[in-house]
């Protein structure tokens, strides 16, 4: 089975490597690079993706555990 | 496939069917208003609005507008529409323009969603939308305006854009009249000033307007600017730098109003006369008792005439004798409020050309793909797949890389990914960024090859004889300057053997020295037509191994059978570097037991910038040093007796250029943080200590008591609040108080900056306020997050904008500008509130929690925001 891995980045965003595929909520698919980022803090106006946001924002990305 | 764009029915070859909507909009349509920055979402300065909603069109594949209701900056309209344009127009929002059709855009669909929206509900929405002048504070407060308008039921008026001027290039008599290549008055009234200053958002355009209308006694809604180029006549250039002795044309070292005060002053003044003469001439009688005001020539008589009825006559008569400009105690524009931006209309309605929109019969698009390491080359290609792509002409290896040409801009870029290219590493510089931070300190430490550019009495004993001492070492970082229009050119060989290049440029002549070279012809073959900038900062001083030349060298391949755009993608543009240099200082000061500063020995290392330069490094690298690593430490405005400063060029494959504030954006991080140490190590007040230093600046200490004051230095803060300041004397004479608050995570925000400044005459202080504001944002952005990152093995990791963060506008402090009014010459102001920011921002942090961060960007070290 072909990896896929998710690595939540230092106070940035979830970095995703591997075959996924991106579905949107009305069913289509989206076109994304390999690897991708996806935001993590909430301030991405470029949403699924990061568009460098968290670093100039009041985001703490510490992991909970 | 149907797409319904602006109201009307646009058929687009099913080809297009996964192409971003944003180059369909561009290349296939033509409309050009809605703009490229970044390609991957960003940016938001490709925002156009689909069934209402602010949208990215580089993300969005052009098969999903169908069925939809496109609408670019050029099809919209209506009552929100109009408020937002007129609020950005009398807001003086504007300064390069390139991303304001997508925020005006971005401003409609929130004031559509949320008539009255507030601050907080402002910078969310608009945080999307990046604007490297930083006008985010006057975007914040014309939405607001624009709410308020709606909301009062008025109705705003359309903006109109004025049509364009012909830039024409002079005939060798033209160029020989004193008012001719810089001011001409058209029959119909219009008067039109040839600027030799680009305008690349730093409002250069309306300081010359203004001027020339005082002078004029012209009304200053009748006054057009253009960039102006190719002014080499028997007599030299007439456009050159006027404060560089006209030697060559260059727009920079914030020296343009400075240059225009005296040369256009006089035209003006001059033009006038002559129409003074003319009409004289006309009614028979004496020149002085015409009289002159808004553009209207009288005559005790009762004659009178508008400038443009004896323009032409005027024309043919010599200038008079004698001819001065106004008394000062005369202005009536010159120091006041109210003057709108000549270059806005256009630029809010997208009808603005910058390089990225021009277009020619039969031309082609190219793009570069450029080695992932600096220095790397070429040493096998593959492009078949790339020319199997549809649309793809030709692919090119060029000296910089490996050239794509196309019908568009998708086209190339498409069959730049196909290319397959192995890269030859023997030149290349390997080392990551922390390697080659290591280098530049290991430098710094032997010495070894440190040259001293300035030594003073006898450091070495007044440091051992001090009674406080401070040892500091601090870094910076590679910086970029990724104005939001990526750096571009045009080219085209006219059947008359003349190469015209179409540039943003900031050196004309570089341009035609870089083109002709390539091209093989003479200097003078080269014509060049400046576009205005979307954004440089330093960026398009470059001679050689730009778009310019890599425009060339790809029309050159092709046989020069078609004119030629390049575009930069913006992985490709921060891939060729022209880095702000990464910078390394070491500062060893001491003061005396009455805490005077008795020592300073400061040692730089940096690559050096201006050797980049042709001319300027004639007269800026000398013996050794690099004036553009040295200002600001080799010049500053604290007298000290003993004072050493030694500088080390380093040596790297990676391409360094001036960067807005060039070597003060480092060397005043250094100086200024250590000046606020050795305040501490010695127990004195930072501004005590600045004000006794300042005694022979009496201009920089009036700027610093001044920042005091208002800022309320001294006084209480509540707790978890501190203030750190800086002064200096770069460009202007100013200061910087910064005040900052600590969260209960130990993070950073910035809450206020107050920034006082003498910049000599105030020619239009709304102009200067947003100059000082971009200015300081630009500071902060950089200081905070920015840095150019190379990773193992020298690949370059910095590309695009989600690694290379800048000010958004949900993190844009309180800033306030205290302006000293002045009977000094005026000098430039685009730069000078740049290098104060991150010192300030240093000793707020060292104030409030006792931590020194002499690393950039601070985020390495303790998050800001």
């Amino acid at each position: 089975m072909p990896e896929v891995n998710i690595t939540p980045s230092e106070n940035g965003p979830y970095i995703v490597s591997g075959p996924v595929t991106l579905t949107a909520p009305d069913g289509h698919v989206i076109e994304h690079p390999d690897p991708m980022a996806m935001c993590r803090c909430g301030g991405s106006s470029n949403k699924p993706f990061c568009d460098g946001t968290h670093a100039t924002i009041d985001f703490d990305g510490t992991l909970a555990n | 496939m149907k797409l319904s764009i602006n109201g009307a029915d646009v058929e687009v070859d099913d080809r297009h069917a996964k192409t971003p909507l944003l180059w369909v909009l561009r290349d296939v349509v033509g409309l050009h208003g809605t703009k490229y920055g970044c390609g991957a979402g960003f940016c938001a300065a490709c925002t156009v609005l689909i069934d209402g909603r602010n949208t990215k069109s580089c993300q969005t594949a052009t098969e999903r507008a169908v069925g939809k209701v496109v609408t670019t900056v050029e099809g919209a309209a209506g009552p929100a529409v109009d408020a937002v344009r007129n609020a950005w127009y009398q807001g003086n929002v504007v300064q390069c323009g390139y991303c304001q059709p997508g925020q005006t855009l971005a401003a409609v669909a929130l004031l559509e969603a949320d008539p009255a929206p507030d601050d907080a509900k402002i910078d969310t929405w608009m945080s999307g939308n990046l604007c490297r002048c930083a006008t985010y504070p006057r975007i914040r407060a014309a939405i607001h305006a624009a709410a308020h308008t709606l909301t009062n039921g008025a109705e705003p008026v359309p903006l109109v854009a004025p049509d364009e001027i012909d830039d024409r290039r002079l005939t060798p008599e033209e160029l020989l009249d004193p008012v001719h290549p810089y001011i001409r008055i058209r029959p119909d009234g219009t008067i039109i000033a040839y600027s030799s200053q680009v305008e690349m958002g730093q409002g250069i355009h309306t300081g010359l307007a203004t001027i020339v209308a005082e002078e004029l006694d012209a009304d200053f809604a009748s006054v057009r600017v253009v960039n102006a180029a190719n002014g080499r006549g028997p007599n030299g250039d007439v456009y050159g730098n006027p404060d560089l002795g006209s030697a060559f044309q260059l727009t920079g070292a914030s020296n343009s109003m400075k240059g225009l005060w005296v040369r256009y002053r006089l035209a003006a003044a001059q033009a006038r006369a002559r129409l003074a003469a003319a009409a004289a001439e006309a009614w028979e009688v004496p020149a002085d008792q015409v009289e002159v005001n808004n553009g209207v020539l009288r005559h005790g008589s009762g004659r009178q005439a508008r400038f443009g009825e004896l323009a032409a006559r005027a024309e043919q008569l010599p200038v008079p004798d004698g001819v001065r400009p106004k008394d000062a105690a005369d202005y009536k524009l010159i120091g006041r409020e109210g003057r709108l931006r000549v270059d806005a209309v256009p630029k809010i309605l997208g009808t603005t050309h910058y390089t990225i929109d021009q277009s020619l019969p039969g031309m082609l698009t190219a793009v570069v793909l450029h080695p992932p390491r600096f220095g790397a080359t070429v040493a096998s290609l593959d492009d078949q797949a790339a020319l199997a792509e549809p649309g793809v002409t030709a692919v090119v290896p060029i000296e910089e890389g490996v050239a794509v040409v196309a019908e568009t801009l998708a086209d190339a870029q498409r069959g730049l990914r196909a290319l397959v290219v192995a890269w030859d590493d023997t030149n290349a510089e390997r080392r990551s960024s922390v390697e080659l931070l290591a280098e530049h300190i290991r430098l710094l430490e032997s010495g070894e090859s440190a040259v001293t550019a300035r030594d003073d009495g006898d450091v070495d004993r007044a440091l051992t004889g001090a009674a406080s001492t401070v040892d500091a070492t601090y870094t910076l970082p590679y910086l970029s300057h990724a104005p939001m229009e990526p750096n571009n050119a045009a080219c085209r060989m006219r059947e008359d053997g003349v190469l015209e290049v179409w540039v943003g440029t900031e050196a004309p002549e570089y341009v035609k020295m870089n083109a002709s070279s390539i091209a093989g012809i003479d200097k003078e073959q080269v014509e060049v037509h400046i576009t205005f900038a979307g954004g440089s900062f330093g960026l398009h001083s470059s001679a050689e191994h730009d778009p310019t030349a890599e425009a060339v060298q790809v029309a050159r391949a092709l046989g020069w059978k078609h004119p030629i755009k390049l575009q930069s993608l913006r992985e490709e543009e921060f891939k060729v570097g022209r880095y702000r240099a990464m910078a390394v200082h070491r500062v060893r000061a001491g003061a005396d037991a009455d805490g005077r500063l008795t020592a300073w020995h400061q040692q730089i290392v940096a690559a050096p910038t201006s050797v980049n330069l042709p001319f300027v490094r004639d007269v800026m690298f000398t013996n050794g040093v690099d004036f553009f690593t040295t200002t600001g430490a080799v010049d500053p405005p604290y007298a000290v007796e003993n004072f050493r400063l030694e500088s080390t060029n380093f040596e790297s494959p990676i391409p360094t250029m001036v960067w807005r504030s060039v070597g003060n954006s480092h060397t005043e991080f250094a100086r200024e943080s250590a000046i606020d140490e050795l305040a501490i190590a010695s127990g004195r007040d930072p501004v005590d200590l600045r004000r006794e230093l300042l005694a022979e600046s009496p201009r920089t200490l009036r700027a610093l008591e001044l920042a005091a004051e208002s800022s309320g230095w001294g006084s209480a803060l509540p707790a978890g609040r501190a203030r750190g300041i800086t002064s200096s004397g770069f460009l202007g004479s100013s200061a910087n108080v910064t005040e900052i608050s600590l969260d209960d995570r130990g993070r950073v925000h910035v809450d206020r900056i107050v920034f006082a400044l003498d910049c000599g005459r105030n020619v239009n202080p709304d102009l200067i306020r947003a100059q000082v504001e971009g200015g300081l944002l630009w500071g902060l952005s950089a200081a905070a997050w920015g840095e150019v990152v190379l990773g193992d093995g020298g690949d370059i990791v910095t590309q695009n904008f989600d690694t290379y963060p800048v000010m958004r506008m949900r993190s844009v402090p309180r800033i306030e500008i205290h302006l000293i009014d002045s009977t000094e010459p005026p000098s430039g102001v685009g730069e000078v509130s740049v290098p104060s920011v991150a010192p300030a921002l240093a000793n707020a942090i060292a104030a409030l929690t006792g931590t020194r961060i002499r690393r950039l960007p601070f985020s390495k070290t303790i998050k800001v925001y």
